[in-house]
């Protein structure tokens, strides 16, 4: 059963597109979606949710349609919206267990689920004080602590580290990929933050400008390059042309060569030249693609074409 | 039930090793108190009947601190002084031997109780509607109800039945007070109990009326603005300026315009749909006399369309 399905969905508001066409499969999974701003991950969510219809095409959860039933599918996903939603003349419990009854739960059992889930999230005697004077850390914990009150089967988590001090944005990204894990609960994680994504997620989705860029599990984004990474201890310059030399094409940058390597004996070839050099050796390694590169490659092919 | 469904949360995972783990993680986040839920769910009905629990408890300010709960209590202490003078008074007569006199001129009877307290009433309604939605705007909170189990009509009806409730159990206490006042009263309880009852239907049925159009009514203006003071301002405006335009037109031209005009003021169609439960073929302001039954029929036009201006608007509202 896929977690999300969607065919040609788009989104119109008046003259502005912000989703065009997207057909996409999704398995469950701690999945990454990515965009900068404007590019339609709060839209794509929201349409998800029922909250907003989209212009044509359909959406699907847990192959539940979202515009003809939008009950069952709310009941089934947990939603962090991206900006600040919370009461603050309420307390984080009464909010927090007042949200699960909403989603279905008996009464005692909202009461218990409340109390499990904010211990989960590390709110504890502050539960009982009004959100108004909580932090922001403490507010994100309790949006994200109702999202996750009525043990939803997909969570959708809009920029959940919004405002976030870095020790925050790590706690936070920690508790969300532990809840995918550990629990089972699938996860759609919208950011602008490639490396947040990097950190979390297993599958990716880029989108931007409402378009669907690319949709393939991280490794693919973020695989070998085929290059590797000489780090000396002193300028590489020397050694650099003692590879070129040798039939090794290579960038020198600082104290590193970057070598493109083609299978064979290369790593033997990088060692003899560096010990030819007497030179000091820091480390070799595989240089890995980054999300940015892959935005990078993207953009400049763009411009090429 | 409520036992049942509590046993049903309960996994077996709860078990002395969680409090361990709290103990060892402190304040950190890592702390895992994190479980699955296999117990029932209930569904939208629950969720609505939820949601109006929680609205009428909010409407009296109740669970919040002592200050919300002033404006709505004091204006329902206010609305039942004149049914305890009137029971004091009685008594005060029937001591005296005047009892039958004073029955004969006392003001304050189930007839005219709606209209003796008719400002307080809405003032209830501008003072509390704004409470039950401005917040959720405000603050947008309504992106969280509406990412629940519920629909958005469903939100706005449970909004309106909460208000609607509370408006009910201002109207009806007062009225209340007196029927066991004057039956205690009475020589014989009985008798007096029995002497009452035939009040009762118009005594409900018209707080029925004035409660759904009070409600719908000042919801559907609230909804339109998360500030609260706008709301409790713009309420109070559509029920006192057609009010005062029909005061001073009865004056400058009285006649079958001010009749019509009347038809369009919420507290002279609330009175005149209190004369005809009360068995009066007419009613209007004093220089025009309607069918009571016209004021009936616009107090259910005014229902219609508040309820339904109410539900649109949360129907278009963008969360």
């Amino acid at each position: 059963m896929a977690l999300i399905r969607l065919e040609s969905l788009t989104k119109h508001y008046r003259d502005v597109v912000a989703l065009e066409d997207l057909t996409l499969e999704l398995e469950p999974g701690i999945i990454g979606l990515v965009g900068s701003n404007g590019a339609g991950k709060s839209t794509l969510i929201r349409v998800l949710l029922g909250l907003l219809k989209p212009t044509s095409g359909r959406a699907f959860v847990l192959d539940h349609d979202v515009a003809r039933e939008g009950t069952a599918v709310r009941a089934m996903v947990g939603y962090m919206p991206e900006h600040d939603a919370l009461p603050p003349d309420l307390p984080a419990s009464e909010l927090v267990a007042h949200m699960a009854e909403l989603s279905g739960l008996p009464r005692a059992a909202a009461r218990e689920r409340t109390a499990d889930v904010l211990r989960h999230v590390g709110l504890y005697e502050e539960r009982y004080r009004p959100i108004g004077g909580y932090s922001t850390g403490m507010r994100q914990r309790v949006a994200l602590a109702q999202a996750l009150v009525h043990d939803p089967r997909l969570l959708l988590l809009d920029e959940p580290t919004n405002g976030l001090d870095p020790t925050g944005r790590d706690q936070m990204l920690e508790l969300v990929r532990r809840t995918g894990t550990e629990f089972g609960i699938a996860i759609l994680l919208a950011s602008h933050l490639l490396g947040e994504i990097e950190r979390t997620c297993d599958y990716l989705v880029a989108i931007e400008s409402g378009r669907l860029v690319r949709a393939a599990p991280l490794a693919a984004f973020t695989g070998r390059t085929g290059v590797v990474r000489v780090e000396l201890d002193d300028d590489a310059a020397r050694l650099g042309a003692r590879l070129a030399s040798a039939g090794l094409a290579n960038r020198v940058d600082g104290r590193s060569v970057f070598v493109a390597l083609e299978g064979g004996d290369g790593y033997d070839r990088i060692r003899d030249a560096v010990v030819e050099l007497d030179a000091g050796l820091v480390r070799i390694e595989q240089e890995r693609r980054t999300l940015e590169d892959l935005f990078r490659d993207d953009g400049a092919a763009e411009g090429v074409a | 039930m409520s036992g049942a469904a509590g046993g049903l949360g309960r996994g077996p995972a709860d078990g002395p090793g969680r409090g361990a783990t709290v103990g060892a993680a402190g304040d950190s986040i890592y702390d895992l108190g994190y479980r699955g839920y296999q117990g029932v769910r209930l569904g939208r009905a629950h969720a609505v009947a939820s949601l109006v629990r929680q609205s009428f408890r909010q409407s009296w300010g109740m669970g919040r601190p002592g200050r919300a709960k002033i404006v709505p209590f004091g204006l329902a202490a206010i609305a039942t002084v004149p049914a305890v003078v009137a029971l004091g008074i009685s008594a005060l007569a029937k001591q005296l031997g005047a009892a039958d006199m004073i029955e004969a001129a006392s003001p304050i009877r189930y007839e005219t109780y709606y209209p003796v307290i008719g400002q307080v009433v809405f003032l209830f309604a501008a003072a509390q509607a704004p409470e039950l939605l401005a917040r959720d705007q405000r603050h947008r909170v309504l992106a969280l109800f509406f990412s629940r189990a519920i629909r958005r009509e469903d939100y706005a009806a449970a909004k309106l039945l909460a208000l609607g409730a509370a408006m009910l159990a201002f109207l009806l206490f007062p009225l209340a007070v007196i029927f066991v006042g004057r039956a205690l009263l009475a020589a014989d309880v009985v008798a007096g109990v029995a002497a009452d009852a035939g009040a009762v239907p118009a005594i409900v049925g018209e707080a029925l009326l004035t409660a759904w159009l009070l409600a719908a009514m000042s919801l559907a203006i609230a909804s339109f603005t998360p500030r609260r003071a706008y709301a409790t301002a713009a309420i109070f405006a559509v029920v006192v300026i057609p009010a005062a335009t029909v005061g001073v037109l009865s004056e400058l031209a009285p006649g079958q315009v001010v009749g019509a005009v009347s038809l369009f003021s919420p507290g002279d169609v609330l009175d005149g749909a209190n004369a005809f439960v009360f068995g009066h073929a007419q009613a209007g302001p004093p220089s025009a006399s309607m069918p009571s039954l016209a004021y009936v029929g616009s107090a259910l036009a005014m229902i219609v369309v508040s309820t339904a201006v109410l539900v649109a608007r949360f129907l278009r509202i963008e969360p």
